[in-house]
């Protein structure tokens, strides 16, 4: 099966003082359509920053991320902009959520960046699985984290995109309500046909992924689809 | 080994890290102190040069005691309300060389005189030792000395002072001229208005201490006063009745003419102002300061969490505002010293930079004081907020659960952010709006009085370069048709002297007098209540008008008001007919002459008939100007006074109407079409005073050549030309002389062959003061310089006022938005990842600034607009220019444009900043 995003040889470095910090170090990797990744490994090892190189938030210091048989490093800033509101979306620790909206207007807002028609039976069926039909009209700060993360993925599902990047979805959650929007993000995932690439370091949630990759110091030192590197 | 962390080291590197956050800040706050120390800088300045200016034309006294040595001097000095003792100018001796009539009296002054009366040397000094004398420069002209140089010896007639007097016995002195001095008595003269008399007694030449007094003579003296204001409550008690006998005709009181203060309006504008300007720098500081804090809330609340107490947290912050205030302070003083310094060299030679150095360090008092408070009071604010709500922001999350939102079904999402962001700071979006608002209007006023000027600078275009006038400019009571002339006219001969200076081309003559319009017939109503109401309305007998209408009980109409007056017929005007010989009515109206050349310049006005100099010069004809159509108006105000008179109801009056006028209308009585047409003829009568004082009454019977319309528009043809009666006679000068005896001119009109300069004006108005002394002496060049200045300064300080409105607008946006985005920084991020584009974030701002900078001078267009729409249909087209300017709209979207400008690019600048940043920086949590 062809795969639908890799990256090869992908390293990110940071100054930190007079030192260079290697968060991501020559990773090469394939995700195959409607594969669901969990990515785990201890603070600090950049499961989070590979998750941001891979998925176009940041730029790579070296190495190529490649989606659809293109390398992501020769889009300008605008397609980038574009293939964030079309093809990925993000699910953050934080919810991220636009305060100033209502949550029906932050799920609308990638499909309405795109100056599309919204498609409301596909919405009403977002809506419906995440459960989420009685919060719609009220703005962030009235929701609890459970429903606010609930709204970020439909918000990331709104315009269907083939990747969900998920970046410690259930952190901010207690255990209950992190259940819950993990069974969520799974389910809707697996519906939608979307691939889902998630970092966690909650090994309960990366137990449910049909692949684990295991990050430490930067490098990729366990897969479990390929073996242990 | 670490350095010990104190307080200071805190704030010193919380300054270091926000270098560039406090540098923008310094900035503003430079810029706002500029104003609010450099305005009451300027405005001190302004004072002082202006008093300077005073002195040195009309010595630092407040009053001149012409005869003092009969005055009561005790009396005065008993009222407490001198400042210093009197000091005294002797005068010597009266002096001339060929003419008694161009002489001049000489004195000396006192040692405590000198400094007060501070005459201004031009050249040498003043006099030291016996043999010498100083002269003003007018006078050395008067005496036919124009070429004596310092140094040289000069001999006069002297006559010798005997109190108020002189003595008969002429005797020769010869005296060593040491030094020319600026004008003063020819000053002071002007400034009086009326020179016969006592102001002819002011010396013009100075002698020294040791010159031995004239043999046989008693020395006259001037005595010097000094008190506070400008004297009107000590005239007042000068005045009273206890020692109004002894003083009415020997006190002189300067009366102070906007002549000598260039910038006296504009000081009165600044001062007005400065209070705002105060308050808006103050505003703009505290503005400045809390956006700063607002920001570092956050840091507030992580810094109480972790154990600082609040006297901690104000010592860390208070010290960074105690810094930049010591920075900006003195920064702002200099800048606001050389500022100043800079518009007294543009100004010239009439404003003075006399610095006065303790304004400006009041003005960097309060500086100082404005950013400590500014600093502290939102600091003590951000202080009492407990450390998690400071953290989470609650305040924000507050101002949005107190909005009831409803989701929108499809949005652009820019648009739509924008407008929401807008909503949830409505207190700053109206103030801002307002701060616009106001600017806005001062800007309109501000362009369009300059339109205004400029227009009036262009229209009005003297020919003439000088003109000469008597002091008493008006038709009085008097009778006689020579009223004007009886009294130092201006003679033929000096009209040919003056043709002789140097540079003059054209001299014009121009007279005045009255003349008595013989009513054949029945009066007309309009002539009849004007001449009778207002001698019943001003009656204290009869109460007024508008009582013994009350009575009635009935509204004020011409048959009541006819019959009122009646039955109190203005015994003063019955006097007049009756000492004139009159069985008819009359009706005095000016008659004013003028030359051939110029009274062709009233062609335009002709409406019948037409101009023939000839038939003029001959005294068969004259020109009358009389209305279309007449009204007589009475109107009584709230208060119960009233006015009345007659008024020009044509149409061309109409369009040029004042306010007030505009109301009077509304109160005509009777209407009337004018009686008169070219072809008429004209019974007029003169009363000439005769040798004994008895009336010499000469009747005449004229054609009116033509009829003219006021050209009330026409300044340099309305100039000293037209009064404001709605019925006047004109001719020529040499048709004037064919009416009775030949009398002198009221004035005359002088035109250059070369364009004035700053050295001609001042040799011309030098030589004309020489030839006219007493005389009223217009220099057209000086006035347009005056206006000049005074539209430079009045420009400078209300431009002021607009660019700290601006400033501060600006501040308010730009703090604004700086703080959205900073604050808003992983919403920018968050929009990024979801795949809104830098075009999409950046119109997210760009969308706010067009309500942020637009609402307020829209608002301010309207209000102006209202203004102008009020005032030009209610009243006309004058009283707007009057009142607003010229009607001008182009200010307001240039306004728009600039502020938009500078805000867009510093949105810009802050984007690009953010945008620079990865999405996953701008995301990440402090």
């Amino acid at each position: 099966m062809k795969n639908i995003i890799e990256c090869q040889e992908l390293t990110k470095e940071y100054l930190s003082g007079d030192h260079v910090i290697k968060a991501v170090d020559h990773i090469s990797l394939q995700f195959a359509p409607g594969e669901f990744c969990a990515i785990t490994g201890p603070s600090g090892s950049g499961k989070s920053t590979f998750l941001h190189v891979l998925s176009s938030l940041e730029e790579p210091t070296s190495g190529k991320v490649i989606y659809a048989d293109k390398e992501l490093g020769r889009y300008s800033d605008h397609q980038l902009s574009i293939l964030r509101r079309r093809r990925f979306g993000f699910v953050f620790q934080a919810y991220n959520l636009v305060q100033e909206l209502t949550a029906y207007e932050n799920i609308l807002l990638p499909v309405m960046l795109d100056h599309k028609t919204p498609d409301p039976k596909y919405l009403e069926h977002l809506i419906d699985m995440l459960g989420i039909r009685d919060r719609l009209n009220h703005l962030p700060t009235a929701l609890s984290g459970g429903q606010q993360q609930r709204i970020a993925i439909a918000r990331a599902l709104a315009n269907r995109p083939s990747i969900l990047f998920a970046d410690e979805p259930t952190g901010n959650l207690d255990g209950k309500s992190g259940r819950e929007v993990m069974s969520l993000l799974k389910y809707v995932s697996a519906e939608l046909g979307v691939t889902l690439i998630l970092v966690t370091h909650d090994l309960s949630v990366a137990e449910q992924a049909d692949r684990i990759l295991r990050i430490e110091d930067g490098k990729i030192v366990r897969d479990t689809k390929n073996g242990v590197i | 080994m670490a350095k010990k962390l104190s307080i200071n080291a805190v704030a010193m590197s919380n300054f270091r890290r926000r270098m560039r956050q406090y540098l923008a800040l310094i900035v503003s706050i430079v810029m706002a102190m500029i104003f609010s120390s450099g305005i009451p800088f300027f405005i001190s300045c302004a004072e002082s040069s202006k008093t300077e200016l005073r002195h040195r034309a009309t010595g630092k006294q407040a009053a001149l005691l012409v005869d003092a040595q009969d005055a009561p001097v005790n009396l005065i000095e008993d009222t407490g309300m001198l400042t210093e003792p009197i000091s005294y100018i002797h005068i010597r001796s009266y002096a001339w060389t060929e003419d008694r009539e161009k002489g001049m009296t000489v004195g000396w002054l006192e040692e405590d005189a000198e400094k007060q009366y501070y005459l201004q040397i031009r050249e040498g000094r003043m006099p030291q030792s016996e043999g010498e004398i100083a002269l003003e420069q007018t006078q050395l002209l008067r005496l036919g000395l124009e070429h004596a140089a310092v140094g040289e010896t000069i001999t006069l007639h002297e006559s010798g002072a005997d109190g108020s007097g002189y003595l008969d016995e002429v005797r020769e002195q010869t005296y060593t001229l040491c030094g020319i001095l600026e004008n003063r008595k020819s000053v002071l003269e002007e400034n009086q208005g009326d020179t016969r008399g006592i102001v002819a007694k002011i010396p013009s030449a100075f002698v020294s201490r040791q010159q031995p007094p004239v043999p046989g003579g008693r020395a006259a003296m001037i005595g010097l006063l000094s008190f506070q204001e400008r004297g009107e409550e000590l005239g007042r008690v000068l005045v009273s009745d206890e020692i109004l006998d002894k003083l009415i005709e020997t006190i002189y009181l300067n009366q102070w003419g906007s002549r000598l203060d260039p910038v006296q309006s504009a000081s009165k504008i600044a001062i007005s102002v400065t209070v705002l300007l105060a308050f808006l720098s103050c505003f703009g500081i505290a503005n400045a300061f809390a956006a700063n804090l607002n920001e570092r809330k956050r840091q507030i609340g992580l810094l109480r969490a972790v154990g600082a107490t609040k006297q901690q947290i104000v010592q860390i912050y208070g010290r960074e505002a105690v810094l930049i205030a010591l920075i900006t302070a003195p920064l702002s003083i200099l800048l606001s010293y050389f500022s100043v310094k800079l518009f007294a060299q543009l100004m010239g030679n009439s404003f003075l930079f006399l610095p006065d150095v303790r304004i400006l360090l009041i003005g960097g008092l309060f500086g100082f004081a404005a950013v400590l408070m500014s600093a502290v009071i939102p600091l003590l604010r951000a202080c009492r907020i407990p450390p998690m709500q400071a953290i989470r922001d609650v305040e924000f999350v507050r101002k949005m659960r107190s909005h009831r939102i409803r989701s929108q079904e499809r949005f652009q999402a820019d648009r739509l952010l924008a407008r929401r962001k807008l909503m949830f700071m409505p207190v700053r979006q109206i103030a801002l709006s307002l701060i616009l608002a106001f600017a806005t209007v001062i800007l309109f006023g501000v362009i369009g009085q300059s339109m205004q000027w400029l227009h009036k600078l262009d229209e009005v275009q003297n020919p003439y370069d000088y003109e000469i006038s008597l002091h008493r400019g008006y038709i009085g009571k008097s009778p006689f048709v020579n009223e004007l002339g009886l009294n130092d006219s201006v003679t033929e001969t000096q009209r040919q002297d003056t043709l002789a200076l140097g540079y003059v081309q054209e001299v014009s003559g121009q007279k005045a007098a009255k003349i008595n319009l013989r009513i054949d017939g029945e009066f007309p109503d309009y002539l009849e209540l004007n001449e009778y109401a207002s001698w019943v309305d001003g009656n204290s007998r009869f109460r007024n008008l508008s009582g013994i209408a009350d009575e009635t009980g009935s509204a004020l109409t011409k048959e009541n008001l006819r019959q009122i007056v009646h039955q109190y017929p203005n015994p003063d005007y019955e006097a007049q007919r009756a000492w004139g010989g009159y069985a008819e009515e009359i009706y005095a109206a000016p008659f004013y002459a003028q030359s051939s050349e110029w009274m062709q310049r009233l062609s335009p006005y002709v409406r019948e008939g037409k101009i023939d100099i000839d038939k003029l010069n001959l005294g068969e004809e004259v020109i009358l100007n009389a209305p279309e159509k007449v009204g007589f108006y009475f109107s009584r105000s709230k208060s119960g006074s009233s006015s009345m008179g007659l008024m020009d109801l044509s149409a061309d009056a109409l369009e040029v109407m004042t306010a007030s006028d505009r109301q009077n209308m509304d109160h005509i009585l009777v209407e009337a079409d004018c009686p008169y047409h070219a072809g008429d003829l004209l019974n007029i009568s003169m009363l000439t005073m005769g040798s004994d004082g008895e009336p010499i009454r000469e009747d005449r019977t004229v054609r009116i050549g033509a009829i003219i319309s006021n050209p009330r528009q026409q300044e340099d043809v309305h100039f000293r030309f037209f009064s404001r009666n709605e019925f006047s006679v004109h001719t020529t000068v040499a048709g004037l002389d064919q009416f009775g005896q030949p009398f002198g001119y009221d004035g005359v009109k002088i035109r250059l062959n070369t364009e004035v300069t700053e050295q001609i004006d001042h040799q011309m108005q030098t030589e004309l003061a020489a030839l006219y002394p007493g005389k009223n002496v217009f220099s057209n060049y000086a006035a347009n310089q005056r206006a000049r200045d005074q539209f430079v300064t009045e420009s400078i300080v209300l431009g002021s006022l607009v660019v700290v409105l601006c400033a501060v607008s600006i501040s308010l946006v730009n703090h604004s938005i700086s703080a959205q985005i900073r604050e808003g920084e992983r919403m920018i991020g968050t929009l990024r990842a979801v795949g809104a584009s830098r075009r999409d974030i950046r119109k997210i701002y760009q969308r706010q600034l067009i309500p942020m900078t637009g609402a307020g001078v829209l608002f301010g267009m309207i209000f102006y607009l209202i203004s102008c729409g009020y005032l030009y249909f209610r009243y006309n087209i004058q009283v707007l220019n009057q009142n607003i300017g010229t009607f001008v709209l182009w200010p307001a979207p240039i306004l728009f444009a600039v502020l938009y400008g500078i805000c867009r690019l510093h949105l810009e600048n802050q984007i690009r900043k953010v945008i620079g940043q990865s999405i996953v920086e701008n995301i990440r949590e402090l």
